[in-house]
């Protein structure tokens, strides 16, 4: 199982979307994993900005713990 | 590619962010098993955030419906607004996509996730989903807007329908749309004038083969109301539209369309020369073959003038023999007499040749189950 794999398997992925991609030959199967986890960590990132944009409107003292509220 | 597994990998490639041509190697894939992949990915990475669109969702319900939507354009972005509003209640999303910037509006719908903004999507007021639509349509959102209306009320869609002339459109619209079904509804909310433009739009666009692939999942009816529309547009395009088949092997969806069509227009199709050059009839035959749309092609078969008959004829008695046999064993009798019936004498000796050396058995058992068919009468004395 590619590294890939075993990283969506363990952000919990759906056992059918696993199942499919583990249904495909190894070297296909691992290059639509990485294309997942690279989709993945794209759109974390973006959220992640957007959070960060919504917080620079609270002020500085009250950031963090708001952060820690809202986003765990 | 067919245009189908096209469409679905640019859904699949938008999704993950990534060039379609980077996930081709899923071609031959089963379409409906790429489908739910994507769906079931879709929801994955809605629900890596979804805890923090549930906490800010359930602030914004604190805050008065303006200054949240001052919040959702000025801080959060359509990003984190298209998760919010999939966690509001549908009411108070309504109140807000009011207040919002059309083009704001249109970008948070992009950011939607299906499965989580159905309820949201299904309760929008005709008025914003129309707004919403006519942006969408201007920038070229034909993806986003194929999941609207798979799940908009019918007074919205039709409000949506109304409002577009763009064949290009609509036709990528329909592509894209997840459940074929809804085709039917949709074609049927068109005016005369909106389906000329689909026809017109696979011209100048290069869409015949997804006309074609839709034209499969359309009812008898409306199919051969296009179909009309279709032989309507002349030799030159006709001829166009069997070049695609061709090439595509979409041989099947235009037999279908055809059939659908009245008479007068199947005689004047059937008969475009293009159908007599020998790599097309090699095409048609063969893709009939593989695919069994036999009863499809048979009962065009009769209406072929000599001209067009005799290079079918060449296909089905000299470089493809093995087809007649498969013909026998899996068409419907009637269609395979009315095929026989319709050969000039000219032709028997040929096929009845073909029949005895490639077919023997399938022949015995169609004549047996036929023996009183006058349709075979000189087939069966050519053959004795």
């Amino acid at each position: 199982m590619s590294d890939s794999i075993s990283t969506l398997k363990t952000k919990g992925l759906p056992a059918d979307a696993l199942a499919f991609i583990e249904s495909l030959p190894a070297d296909q199967a691992s290059k639509l994993a990485d294309t997942v986890l690279a989709a993945l960590e794209t759109k974390d990132a973006r959220v992640e900005k957007a959070m960060n944009n919504a917080l620079n409107v609270v002020p500085g003292p009250f950031r963090r713990p708001v952060k820690k509220m809202l986003f765990g | 590619m067919h245009i189908e597994t096209q469409a679905e990998l640019l859904k699949l490639s938008r999704l993950l962010e990534t060039d379609e041509t980077n996930l081709a190697f899923l071609d031959g894939q089963d379409l409906t098993a790429i489908a739910n992949f994507r769906s079931a990915v879709s929801g994955f990475f809605y629900e890596q955030h979804q805890d923090s669109y549930q906490r800010l969702a359930g602030i914004s319900k604190l805050v008065p419906t303006g200054a949240s939507a001052k919040l959702a354009t000025t801080v959060l972005g359509s990003v984190l607004a298209a998760g919010i509003a999939s966690e509001l209640p549908p009411e108070r999303a309504i109140k807000l996509a009011d207040k919002l910037p059309e083009d704001f509006l249109a970008k948070l719908c992009i950011h939607l996730e299906p499965k989580y903004s159905r309820d949201l999507l299904a309760a929008m007021p005709d008025k914003i989903v129309a707004s919403v639509a006519k942006t969408l349509l201007s920038m070229g959102e034909h993806i986003t807007l194929a999941r609207f209306v798979a799940v908009i009320q019918p007074s919205a869609l039709e409000a949506v329908t109304r409002s577009i002339d763009d064949g290009e459109a609509m036709v990528k619209i329909a592509l894209y749309l997840e459940d074929k079904s809804k085709l039917d509804t949709v074609l049927a909310l068109l005016s005369e004038a909106q389906q000329r433009a689909t026809l017109k739009a696979a011209t100048d666009h290069e869409l015949w083969p997804a006309v074609l692939s839709l034209n499969g999942h359309l009812n008898t009816e409306l199919r051969g109301q296009m179909g009309n529309l279709v032989a309507e547009q002349g030799e030159a395009v006709i001829s166009h539209i069997i070049e695609v088949a061709s090439e595509q092997r979409l041989w099947t969806n235009l037999l279908q369309a055809v059939n659908a069509m009245d008479n007068q227009h199947q005689q004047m199709v059937v008969n475009v020369p293009k159908l007599r050059e020998a790599p097309v009839m090699e095409s048609l035959i063969s893709t009939v073959a593989s695919e069994n749309s036999w009863d499809e092609l048979l009962t065009l078969l009769p209406l072929l003038d000599q001209e067009h008959l005799t290079p079918a004829v060449d296909v089905l008695t000299q470089s493809q023999p093995e087809a007649l046999g498969q013909a026998l064993g899996q068409a419907h009798d009637s269609k395979l007499l009315g095929l026989f019936g319709h050969l000039p004498d000219a032709e028997l000796p040929r096929v009845a040749e073909v029949l005895k050396s490639h077919a023997a058995e399938n022949w015995q058992a169609f004549a047996a189950r036929n023996g009183d068919a006058h349709e075979i009468e000189a087939l069966k004395a050519q053959m004795a």
